[in-house]
């Protein structure tokens, strides 16, 4: 399972958008791990917004639903309109997702770094194999 | 050819007299535009200089007279009066005999223009003649263009059409002859076949189409040879012999040639006129040329000295064939004087060239100067001396004799072309004389003409002559006339009867005689007639009883000339008997007319003048004619209507009758009832009016009255919007309808009145009232006052209209209803509100009843007025049990004072806000319900913001609900809390059983600790919030007693959100926990002040803490810590909270500064916590 995800993420620019610092460095910390190039991490709805007007490529994201008390909605839209794979990453219930989102894949909180890495891996696996 | 004139005959055959006006007419106005204008222009009115003009081959005259018309509307245009001449020639005599009369068919019509043959032609029914002016102009005459010689300073040649006859060398002639005839520059006209170019050294052309030509200025002007003494073709070949020898150098021949050339005498050869044909290269210190134009004769050419000799020798060389050599002569050449002699010798006759002479000039050589003479005669003996003497003086006074010989031939030659010029002069002239015969013949026409007229005249005056005689013997008028004397020249035969006087009495003065008048004054009368020349007439009676009217008049003869006085006796004396019985009748009348008392009047016919007016007592009286009788009898308002009715019963000759007011003799205004009569003449004219009138002032009064009052209640009519009509009680016919009807019913009142206009209204009622209407209406018939409602349908539109009309019958003075009276009112607006409204308070009561909320009214103070079923549901209160505060009663008794104070407070604020139970009728339950209610206002006064208040509308909602949901959510959340705080016991209960006692595992507890206060902190707030305050407090007091005199804590109040209490509350507490470990809390000199202050920049307002501890000797070797309070403060918090940090560890102690951003704290303090 490790070798698949260190494999699918080698090289990987990964957008990371966790408004908790210490969460934010353990998810860096993982996915640094297994050789992807972290796109932030950023605290913020506006900085992620940023970032995704002034990269490119970006192959997928790992995205916390609630930066400092706002929705990261507009972000998700973005990126699935670049086709870009993501995992969102929670402390809500599933009823506190709306229905437009609710199919995305999910970590719910409290989840490691590595259980957000191996998640993130094997979306960007089925994308393309699919 | 037996006879000369058949000669004659044949050769004006041969001429061709074929001509127009204005032939090719572009090119006449090309002339009129390049050349007369240029004429014109030259034209130098001070030097009186004409224009003169040539026309060659004028045939009738036509050419001429179209030149002439062009110059002199040039000089009309230019306001000019030049002299024009135009000499107008030709061969044809008959021809010419045509154009000096100057009468032309009628078919010039066509070349000439209607404004040209008005101004230049005179109309002579077949022909036109051309006026005197432009036959002046003109003249005629019959030369030959190549036989003599032409017409000098002229400015126009016109020759069209001649030279196409001629051939080329006559052509060249003709040319060189008319430029010799023009001025430098001016113009030669010709036909459109022909061109000027065999003479482009005499002529350019101007305008190649038109034919014009210019003549060019040239230096040589020869007098062009005639074709007597043409010599055509004759310089042929003339030049060849000078070109052999450039051609044949090298021979023997050519070289003798050629030495020849240069050494022989200088030499010239001429032809049979003396001309140069050639001459030698060495001839030119022989020729002296005069001043003035080249000539070519050899003679003109040479040294004056030479000039004699060379001409006799020329003679003789050329008519006699004979050589001469002259007799040396002294010249002076090269500034010597040099002895001379000339070689003539003709030279042998070529075929096809006339004779030619060959010239040498042979120098003598010098001739010694007079003292040379001198010293000869020295030595010579007498003899010899003496003749030297004579030679010389000889010879000078032949060098004189030359000159003056030279001088004659001059003078002759400008002599001979004055006498050519003045020979035409004379030819003009001549032609003139001719022309003023004709024109004394024509003038001795006319006076046989005037002579005969006379004579026809003479026999018409005897006619009138005897016409008078028979004039004044058969009229039965006395007619005297006299003259400025007062003799008598004539009179008619009844003059006699009064008059002693007989026919041979004419001639004595009038006064001299006795008469049978009553009447002195015929001599005063005839003369003032003279003086004043205006006819007196008076009524005389005759001795025996007889009038007479006597009429003096002044006597006007023919040239309205006073001449005497007729004076006629006209017998009136039954007229005057006529008269006097008509003046007695009217005397009777008038009297009559005085004792009447109605007005009686006479107008002029056209009412102009009042001739008379007998005022009965009502006017004043008119005695004399008066033209400003409008004025002085009928005020002015009445006048229009007077002159108007005055007009039109003069128009139609008919009755006039008018009743208008009057002023009468009191000066009060009256009425008058008026009629005039015209008195008509036998031609059917009025000749006068006659008018009596009668008094109407009261019945005018009375009916003025009833008019006032009926117009007043018309004026009502047309304003009322509503309808008002009157009906015909029997017929129900409208006889009234007011303007209203229109606006209401969309239909005009013409169209509504008209046919069974009541059949017509019932049709406008909508079917379902119509029945009512008509019964309505037949109700009024009976006598009641009704007053129904109906609907109509605009014929215009379709739209419908409501209706309602109040009907009354209106009764005669017997009491039988006669007619029926209705006003009409248009409800359709009132109807439709009213509709509207019931609408809309359907809908709001609609509205009402379908809200949860339960609804009210109320007046103040909590005077419920109604209550909305709901609340009757809710409450089981009858709506008459809520008014008033009768609501209250379903309020629970603990509320009720919160109640009536929320109410009392109501008014001021304008807003009703509180919370009370209402007991539910269903189950008899207490159930909170909140009421809000605002005001409902009038329309504020003008210094008002807010109107009085009229009412409260307001409602009452159940909260029951809502409070417990509060109720279970604030249980909640303690709990959350409770399981929050729980959780993290637990947590540190599990570390502590897992990890090992250490330094590692108090940190990680202390830190669990911190979590832990900050949850308790943010559980305790309901808005989520904690003061910064407590927050450093908190943290402080955590590290333990005893630190309380080290530390200084203080700042404004500031508020962390719940998102920045956590990760400040950390990084706080791990500054204390390395304060209390190594810093100003363990050491016994150290300090520590923890201060914050807000900080406003540009870009929004900053929050800066301050942590700063003194006294502190930092531990040797102590790195600088990379652990997890450094990674805190410098890494977590710019990460989440986005502020600016720095930690230093200094040798005093440690610092910090951590700057929050706006977004990251709250300040001032809101007020959930002052």
């Amino acid at each position: 399972m490790s070798e698949l995800a260190s494999t699918d993420l080698h090289g990987r620019r990964i957008l990371v958008a966790e408004d908790e610092y210490m969460i934010a460095q353990e998810i860096v910390d993982a996915l640094s791990d297994v050789g992807a190039t972290i796109l932030g991490p950023v605290s913020r709805l506006k900085d992620a917004i940023r970032l995704l007007t002034m990269e490119n490529r970006i192959d997928g994201a790992l995205l916390d639903v609630n930066l400092s008390n706002e929705a990261i909605w507009p972000v998700v839209d973005a990126l699935q309109a670049r086709a870009v794979p993501l995992v969102l990453a929670t402390g809500y219930d599933t009823s506190a997702i709306p229905a437009a989102y609710a199919g995305l894949p999910r970590c719910e909180k409290p989840a490691t770094g590595q259980d957000l890495a191996r998640t993130l891996a094997k979306v960007i696996t089925d994308v393309t194999r699919g | 050819m037996t006879t000369p004139e058949e000669a004659k005959e044949l050769f004006s055959d041969l001429l061709i007299s074929v001509t127009s006006f204005f032939r090719d007419a572009p090119a006449y106005a090309a002339m009129e535009r390049r050349a007369v204008n240029a004429i014109f222009d030259d034209l130098d009115p001070e030097r009186e200089e004409g224009v003169r003009a040539w026309v060659v081959g004028c045939a009738t005259g036509e050419e001429a007279y179209s030149l002439a018309i062009l110059f002199h509307e040039e000089a009309a245009r230019r306001k000019l009066h030049p002299q024009v001449q135009i000499f107008a020639t030709d061969l044809d005599e008959g021809a010419l005999a045509t154009a000096r009369e100057g009468r032309y068919l009628r078919t010039i019509e066509n070349d000439v223009s209607e404004e040209r043959l008005a101004r230049f032609f005179i109309d002579e029914g077949t022909h036109y003649r051309v006026r005197k002016e432009l036959r002046e102009s003109v003249l005629f005459a019959t030369h030959s263009v190549i036989k003599e010689p032409p017409f000098l300073r002229l400015d126009l040649v016109s020759c069209r059409n001649l030279l196409i006859y001629l051939e080329r060398s006559l052509q060249q002639q003709l040319c060189s002859i008319f430029h010799y005839g023009l001025k430098p520059g001016r113009y030669l006209f010709l036909g459109s076949a022909e061109t000027a170019d065999v003479a482009t050294d005499l002529f350019m052309p101007l305008d190649r189409e038109a034919r014009i030509y210019g003549a060019r200025p040239h230096a040589v002007q020869t007098l062009p040879v005639l074709p007597q003494f043409a010599a055509p073709e004759r310089y042929i070949g003339t030049s060849l012999p000078t070109r052999v020898p450039v051609e044949r150098t090298g021979l023997p021949a050519a070289t003798h040639v050629a030495a020849l050339e240069r050494t022989a005498p200088a030499s010239a050869l001429v032809d049979d006129e003396q001309k140069v044909v050639h001459l030698s290269p060495s001839v030119g210190r022989f020729i002296l040329l005069p001043a003035g134009p080249i000539p070519n004769l050899l003679p003109s050419m040479v040294r004056p000295e030479l000039r004699l000799d060379l001409r006799l020798a020329l003679v003789r060389a050329l008519e006699a064939q004979e050589p001469t050599l002259t007799h040396p002569t002294i010249a002076v050449l090269d500034g010597e004087r040099r002895r001379v002699s000339m070689h003539v010798m003709p030279v042998p006759v070529q075929e096809h060239m006339g004779a030619q002479a060959l010239v040498f000039f042979l120098d003598g050589g010098s001739v010694p100067d007079a003292e040379a003479y001198q010293a000869a005669a020295d030595t010579q003996p007498g003899e010899v001396q003496r003749l030297l003497t004579e030679l010389k003086a000889m010879q000078e006074a032949l060098v004189a004799s030359r000159g003056g010989h030279e001088a004659t031939v001059q003078d002759l030659r400008a002599t001979n072309e004055e006498l050519q010029s003045t020979n035409e002069e004379y030819r003009s002239t001549a032609e003139e004389l001719e022309t003023s015969k004709e024109e004394l013949q024509s003038i001795n026409e006319e006076l046989h003409t005037v002579n005969a007229e006379m004579k026809s005249k003479l026999s018409s005056i005897s006619v009138a002559h005897s016409d008078l005689q028979n004039l004044t013997t058969s009229t039965d008028i006395g007619t005297l006339f006299l003259d400025g004397d007062l003799r008598i020249k004539m009179f008619t035969p009844p003059i006699a009867e009064l008059f002693n006087v007989t026919r041979a009495d004419i001639g004595r003065v009038v006064t001299d005689f006795t008469h049978r008048l009553e009447y002195d004054g015929i001599e005063d009368d005839a003369r003032r007639v003279l003086s004043d020349l205006s006819p007196i007439e008076t009524e005389v009676r005759s001795k025996n009883g007889r009038w007479y009217v006597v009429r003096l008049r002044p006597y006007r003869t023919i040239e309205d000339r006073i001449d005497g006085t007729v004076v006629s006796f006209v017998d009136i004396t039954a007229r005057r008997e006529a008269e006097q019985a008509l003046i007695r009748s009217e005397e009777q009348l008038r009297a009559l007319v005085r004792a009447s008392s109605q007005v009686l009047y006479r107008m002029s016919p056209n009412w102009d003048e009042m001739r008379e007016l007998v005022g009965g007592g009502f006017l004043p009286d008119t005695n004399s004619p008066d033209e400003s009788w409008l004025l002085r009898y009928i005020p002015e308002d009445d006048h229009a209507r007077v002159r108007y009715a005055v007009q039109a019963a003069i128009d139609a000759k008919a009755v006039f009758e008018l009743e208008h007011r009057v002023r009468s003799v009191g000066g009060a205004l009256g009425w008058t009832l008026s009629r005039a009569i015209p008195v008509f003449d036998d031609a059917g004219n009025i000749v006068e009016w006659f008018g009596s009138a009668s008094e109407v002032t009261g019945r005018k009064h009375a009916e003025d009255a009833l008019r006032e009052s009926e117009e007043r209640l018309r004026q009502f009519g047309e304003a009322s919007q509503d309808v008002l009509w009157i009906r015909d009680a029997d017929t129900l016919q409208w006889t009234y309808l007011t303007p209203a009807f229109e606006t209401i019913y969309g239909l005009s009142r013409v169209e509504a009145l008209s046919g069974d206009n009541y059949r017509n209204w019932v049709d406008l009622i909508l079917p379902e009232d119509r029945a009512y209407a008509v019964k309505s209406i037949e109700q009024v018939r009976e006598g009641g006052h009704v007053t129904f409602e109906y609907r109509i349908r605009r014929p215009l539109d379709g739209e419908v209209r409501w209706l309602r009309n109040t009907d009354f019958p209106m009764r005669d003075p017997d009491g039988q209803v006669r007619q029926i009276g209705g006003v009409g009112h248009d409800v359709t607006e009132l109807k439709r509100v009213e509709a509207a409204l019931r609408d809309s308070e359907g809908r709001l009561r609609t509205l009402i009843e379908g809200v949860p909320q339960l609804i009210w009214r109320s007046c103040a103070q909590g005077r419920w007025t109604w209550a909305s079923p709901q609340w009757l549901d809710y409450t089981g209160q009858t709506q008459k049990e809520s008014h008033g505060l009768g609501w209250l009663a379903v309020v629970h008794p603990d509320d009720h004072a919160v109640t009536e104070m929320a109410w009392q407070d109501a008014d001021p604020h304008g807003r009703l806000n509180t919370e009370f139970r209402v007991r539910r009728a269903s189950d008899g339950t207490w159930r909170w319900h909140q009421t809000r209610s605002v005001p409902v206002r009038a329309t504020p006064k003008p210094n008002e913001t807010a109107g009085p208040i009229i009412e409260w509308l307001g409602t009452t909602t159940d909260i029951e609900d809502l409070k417990r949901l509060q109720g279970q959510q604030h249980v909640l959340v303690g709990e959350l809390q409770h399981r929050t705080r729980n959780l993290l016991a637990v947590v540190r209960n599990v570390a502590r059983r897992s990890i090992d006692a250490s330094a590692g595992r108090d940190e990680y507890d202390a830190r669990l600790a911190a979590l832990g206060r900050v949850q308790g902190f943010l559980s305790r707030s309901t808005a989520y919030a904690v003061p910064l305050a407590d927050v450093v407090a908190a943290e402080l007091h955590a590290t333990g007693d005893g630190a309380a005199d080290k530390v200084v804590v203080g700042g404004p109040a500031v508020v962390l959100p719940g998102e920045s209490v956590q990760a400040v509350a950390l990084a706080l507490h791990e500054l204390a926990t390395n304060a209390v470990k190594y810093g100003a809390i363990a050491q016994p000199a150290g300090r520590l002040s923890v201060t914050w202050q807000l900080d406003d920049r540009d870009d929004g307002r900053r929050l800066v803490i301050d942590w700063h501890e003194t006294g502190v000797v930092m531990p040797e070797g102590l790195p600088e810590r990379r652990g997890y309070g450094t990674e805190l403060i410098t890494q977590a918090l710019p990460y989440q909270l986005h502020a600016e940090t720095a930690l230093e560890f200094t040798p005093d102690g440690v610092r910090c500064q951590v700057i929050l951003p706006s977004s990251a704290f709250r300040s001032p303090v809101s007020e959930e916590f002052a």
